[in-house]
């Protein structure tokens, strides 16, 4: 009968949360952070994987980890999208670099006491995307990367027997990497027209631009957790959103050849037989608004809220299921100022409008008690997500877009070591999406989407696990 | 066990209805349905009668006339052209009998630049108004003007064409190898047959090199005799006509030369002339008196005038190269479209006019060309266009609907 109640349970979860309208999701969050959580389809709050990455998914559950702990892992992401494009049929594919995700915790609780002490290194945020040249996208981003890293030292403490809570600061760093296009169509001439207007295609690429930055912030994670009974565990995680001002970025620009020869004159300097490399070179050189120079932007890492059980009422199984919430609103606008240009052409004000996001996240994990293969574990997870970005903002700088998650796993223990490896395979099922940019919010999807993209994503994880 | 069964069976049946719950089953991806993969991506190559240049002037209204646009409607196919902003670059002639042009203030001068709407990546009209054989597929032709630059933003009409991956294509070009020189009386002018063929065989081949499977029709040259802005002499013997001709030209005074001019001349006279006359004695004019063949006083019946062995020189030029065209499209395995069947039954039935109705404002060239007297006008392009479906539909086996003409 538990069983059942359970099922029912899971399957009221699942029918409250995706199909009403509720955003679930991811934009350029990771979770992957440890082998066995990712196997488990990252419900890992109420009840975590017993070892050190609890100081991410449960700060308040390392308690329950006897003596020194530590985790090593690394996950290979390997991102296989593509767009096609409306007006011309083609299908231009991604370029992204398999990225790899690493993390290192270590933990310590003393065999009397009711504190444990830790440390997390870790990646909650991160993003690569990157395109071809002749992607038609470019102008938005060629390439688009955040690598960010959270160091959280970690402190918990145990209530009593049921319950202990943990927390600790969090230092970040995070560096930022852009590379753009420069559309000639959208620049002004000198009588106030812009290139367009005078014929040059959209999408003539005569410049490209390279933003580079980092920056530091702080934050904070808590967590609360319950061994409610021998069979049902909760718990809860809140981690405050870090926001990034990258001031001090370097902008550089390198002039891109079109090869373009007017025709036939306009009016002065757009004469016929004039090569167009030759009317914008001047811009790049010394004196030109297309020189090094500095550039600033910022960025919100958003807090996330985390809320979940655990059953092992069943001989060798554990079932996990969390619901977690991400605040992606604040993900709002994405600046790009260059401060020491000489006129605010240059600047930008990228319309994101992201929504805050929910997920529900379901996770089992069994343990073989055959003599070959005594504490083996076998796991198995899935999440769902929809889209954080609104259907306006699926863009080549994150063509966001409703993902399911299909997670196997086996943990290995071999003494005071053990290894977990996972595999994850990402299904999305494509999303209208747009190449240009959004200038104002009275731009709908349907004006703005101009093909598909397609996303699918295979990852790759293994942790090693000590004890002493 | 069996507890342990039912519970790894509602694990999967979670998944699976999860899984299906947050499926997206379309991305919503709303494409026009072209009514065949034929045409999935038309381009239209050509001059001023593509790029739906009407009355002396361009401008978007026109644009959306020409018989191209109307062609891709019917396919039901994505069709971009480069809008102009209204009144046009250069805006139309409104009033044959003022030549006030569209827009106040408008002159033969006036330009105005593309619609920041229209600036798109991919055209598929990449007609420019001017271009002959020469120009489709070189990136400064001899015709080059401000309108090429609007269009092509420094591309040639073939890469241009090619940049839309082309899978149907239209092309009309030549009309201008051979139509100033007829218009202003200088057949000797016009483009010679080699020269012709070397630039239509590079634009044509560059075309289909860059799109591989490609099909379409290769239009053929209009024969200048079914031009009405070049009229029939006898009509200088007409008193009435001439009189029209005087006003236009005032004060000047028109003075026939009716040794040549005769009610059975067979010449035909460029309209241009009385603007010649009219400009005279600056350059580029010609003097107030109209003789219908040459003269020992030059150029008094020679520019301008088209006597009958520079018709027939002109005549057998088009033949020319309408020959090479028709061969070349079933080279290409493209059809092949004839102007001037369409062109020949209205000069038969008097729809396009011998001699122009100059007190008429709005229609001074009968029903089917616009007031420039060279392009033409909106119904014309209704029934190239309804020609084009038939030769498509049955070189293609297509199932193009006509457009009404009503």
């Amino acid at each position: 009968m538990k069983v059942y109640r359970l099922l029912r349970l899971s399957i009221g979860l699942v029918a409250l949360i995706l199909p009403g309208g509720v955003a679930a999701a991811q934009g350029f969050g990771l979770n992957e952070i440890g082998a066995c959580a990712l196997a488990r389809g990252f419900a890992n709050t109420g009840s975590p994987c017993k070892d050190a990455s609890m100081i991410y998914w449960n700060p308040g559950a390392t308690t329950t980890l006897p003596g020194w702990k530590s985790s090593i892992g690394v996950s290979a992401i390997a991102l296989n999208g593509d767009f096609k494009q409306d007006t011309t049929g083609r299908t231009f594919e991604q370029d992204a670099p398999v990225a790899w995700v690493p993390s290192l915790f270590v933990n310590y609780k003393p065999a009397t006491g009711k504190a444990s002490y830790g440390i997390g290194v870790y990646v909650p945020y991160g993003l690569t995307s990157q395109w071809h040249d002749d992607f038609p996208g470019r102008f938005r981003a060629l390439k688009a990367s955040i690598q960010t890293i959270y160091v959280q030292p970690n402190f918990a403490w145990q209530i009593n027997s049921k319950w202990s809570v943990g927390a600790g600061p969090i230092i970040a760093h995070s560096g930022v990497e852009l590379i753009q296009g420069i559309d000639l169509s959208e620049q002004l001439t000198p009588t106030g027209a812009t290139f367009g207007q005078l014929g040059i295609a959209r999408n003539t690429e005569f410049g490209r631009v390279r933003l580079k930055g980092d920056a530091m912030g702080f934050g904070a994670q808590i967590g609360a957790y319950g061994r409610l009974n021998s069979e049902w565990s909760v718990g809860a995680r809140f981690m405050l959103p870090i926001t990034f001002d990258y001031d001090d970025a370097d902008a550089t620009f390198t002039q891109i050849p079109t090869n373009l020869v007017l025709g036939g004159t306009v009016q002065p300097p757009f004469s016929a037989g004039t090569p167009v490399d030759a009317l914008v070179a001047p811009q790049f050189a010394a004196g030109g608004k297309l020189v090094a120079q500095k550039a600033t932007t910022k960025i919100t890492h958003p807090g996330q809220v985390s809320a979940g059980f655990g059953y092992t009422g069943v001989k060798n199984l554990g079932i996990n299921v969390d619901y977690a919430w991400v605040g992606w609103k604040r993900f709002d606008v994405l600046p790009v100022l260059f401060p020491n240009a000489p006129d605010t052409t240059l600047n930008r004000r990228l319309l994101e409008n992201y929504n805050n996001t929910s997920s529900l996240r379901i996770g089992a994990e069994y343990t073989l008690m055959q003599p070959n293969f005594r504490d083996w574990k076998l796991r198995g997870g899935f999440q769902a997500a929809a889209s954080a970005a609104p259907a306006e903002t699926v863009t080549p700088l994150l063509p966001e877009q409703d993902r399911n998650y299909f997670m196997l796993g086996v943990g290995v223990p071999w003494g005071r070591y053990s290894v977990d490896a996972s595999y994850a395979y990402i299904r999305t099922a494509g999303a209208r999406g747009r190449i240009v940019e959004r200038t104002n919010v009275a731009q709908t999807a349907a004006q703005l989407n101009t093909g598909v993209y397609t996303l699918n994503a295979q990852i790759f994880a293994v942790s090693f696990q000590a004890s002493f | 066990m069996f507890r342990r069964q039912h519970m790894i069976r509602g694990a999967l049946t979670i998944v699976s209805l999860a899984g299906a719950l947050s499926c997206t089953s379309d991305h919503g991806v709303i494409m026009t349905p072209v009514v065949n993969p034929l045409f999935r991506s038309y381009v239209a190559i050509g001059n001023s009668i593509t790029a739906g240049f009407q009355s002396d002037g361009i401008n978007d209204s026109t644009q959306q006339r020409s018989y191209a646009l109307l062609l891709a409607r019917q396919m039901n196919t994505r069709f971009a052209y480069p809008s102009l902003v209204n009144p046009g670059c250069r805006p139309p002639i409104a009033n044959f009998l003022t030549q006030a042009r569209v827009g106040t203030g408008s002159t033969s001068t006036t330009c105005l630049l593309r619609n920041p709407a229209s600036v798109t990546e991919i055209l598929n009209n990449v007609a420019v108004p001017g271009a002959g054989s020469g120009d489709a597929d070189t990136p400064v032709g001899p015709a080059g003007s401000t309108l090429t630059t609007l269009f092509l933003g420094g591309k040639t009409q073939v890469a241009k064409a090619l940049d839309a991956r082309p899978t149907f294509a239209t092309v009309w070009i030549g009309n201008n190898d051979v139509l100033q020189p007829a218009i202003t009386g200088i057949p000797g002018s016009a483009t010679p047959l080699t020269t012709f063929v070397t630039n239509y065989a590079k634009m044509i081949n560059d075309l289909v090199a860059g799109a591989p499977g490609i099909k379409g029709v290769l239009i053929g040259v209009g024969q200048t005799a079914n031009i009405p802005i070049l009229f029939s002499a006898a009509a200088l013997s007409n008193p009435a006509f001439v009189a029209g001709l005087n006003a236009a030209v005032a004060p000047k005074t028109i003075v026939v030369d009716v040794t040549t001019c005769t009610p059975t001349s067979t010449a035909r006279i460029g309209f241009p002339i009385i603007a010649a006359i009219r400009a005279f004695p600056a350059a580029g004019g010609h003097p107030p008196t109209i003789a219908c063949a040459k003269t020992a006083t030059p150029p008094i019946g020679d520019i301008f005038v088209l006597d009958a062995a520079e018709q027939i020189q002109v005549s057998d030029l088009v033949n020319s190269y309408n020959a090479y065209i028709r061969a070349k499209a079933d080279s290409i395995g493209f059809a092949y479209y004839d102007p001037n069947s369409l062109l020949n039954t209205l000069t038969a039935t008097g729809q396009i006019p011998a001699v122009p109705n100059i007190g008429s404002a709005t229609a001074p060239y009968g029903p089917y060309f616009s007031l420039d007297g060279v392009h033409p006008n909106t119904a014309a392009h209704i029934l190239i266009a309804n020609d084009l479906i038939t030769v498509i539909n049955a070189k293609f086996a297509t199932n193009l609907q006509k457009l009404p003409t009503t």
